[in-house]
């Protein structure tokens, strides 16, 4: 399923548009302008590939909240179509290239231990000791350009040890797993570390205007306000 | 490795507090593990001790000396 939100600053309008990864609902998100594409957590789907090709891409930027397998499921496959850069903290630079770090290699039997039914754990299978690698790596903070979009990403540990949170124009906030819709976030997998996001993480979302609008790495986009409730 | 570093491994990755886990209670009384630790169970299982664990062993744990026995 394709949300698409509309976005405006003084200088042109933008599309963010939604794509979820089955069957734990990850979230990708694609924005399109100038025949330039800008993709936070790419998942790998027949339905994203699709997407794409309506347009004449002639460059990929993709930014990776964090380095587990749900949220990186599409990047080989994107470089093998488009011309990519992949930006991510370093920690999560070197976690995506090793399948026992990025969770690849166990997410099957994760999947198995949810021990749901409805789960079909055929679109994981193929991931199986999936890895890949990033073009731009980062320590604490990284500031960019893309299209007029200002672009500000920050380390953001305790989910995961590669944790980021993406803010845009200081109105939108890609926060990948570290704050996700009515749930507590998990700190428990590996590379998790729940002190770090009491000291870390919390105080900087907290300290996030409260108009912001949210896009988690799994669930709907809301607005911070509406969570603080 | 110590019973009591294994205990504590288990703690940490369970992210419990020190000394709240016992070899004989009963996982299903332990509210932290979920399929979320579980899954970290496994993650530790291999980088720790080499042992490969599957969601069917983990299905098969009853207490927690079960996961201990497999800690070697």
């Amino acid at each position: 399923m394709i949300i698409v939100i509309e976005y405006s600053d003084k200088y042109s309008t933008y599309k963010i548009s939604i794509f979820s990864l089955e069957p734990i609902d990850s979230k990708m998100y694609c924005i399109i302008k100038n025949n330039r594409s800008l993709i936070i957590d790419p998942c790998c789907s027949d339905e994203v590939f699709e997407y794409l090709s309506q347009f004449s891409i002639k460059d990929v930027t993709i930014l990776l909240t964090h380095e587990h397998i749900d949220h990186i499921s599409g990047v080989n496959e994107l470089r093998s179509l488009y011309p990519c850069k992949v930006i991510c903290s370093k920690a999560c630079g070197d976690s995506i290239r090793d399948s026992r770090r990025n969770l690849s290699e166990y997410m099957e039997s994760f999947l198995d231990l949810k021990n749901e039914e409805w789960v079909d754990k055929s679109n994981f299978k193929r991931f199986y000791r999936y890895t890949c690698f990033a073009d731009q790596i980062f320590e604490e903070m990284l500031s960019l350009k893309w299209e007029n979009l200002n672009i500000f990403c920050k380390e953001l540990p305790g989910h995961s040890n590669g944790s980021i949170g993406i803010l845009i124009d200081e109105k939108y906030f890609f926060s990948g797993d570290s704050l996700i819709k009515d749930c507590d976030t998990i700190t428990a997998l590996p590379g998790g570390n729940r002190k770090l996001y009491s000291k870390v993480t919390k105080p900087y979302i907290d300290s996030l205007e409260k108009e912001i609008i949210i896009f988690p790495g799994h669930g709907n986009f809301f607005s911070k306000i509406e969570n603080m409730y | 490795m110590s019973l009591e570093e294994k205990i504590a491994l288990l703690e940490e990755t369970l992210e419990m507090d020190e000394g709240t886990l016992s070899p004989d209670m009963n996982l299903s009384d332990v509210e932290e593990y979920d399929s979320v630790t579980k899954l970290s169970i496994i993650v530790m299982m291999d980088d720790e001790f080499g042992v490969k664990v599957n969601s069917d062993m983990i299905r098969s744990f009853v207490k927690v000396q079960d996961i201990l026995d497999l800690m070697q």
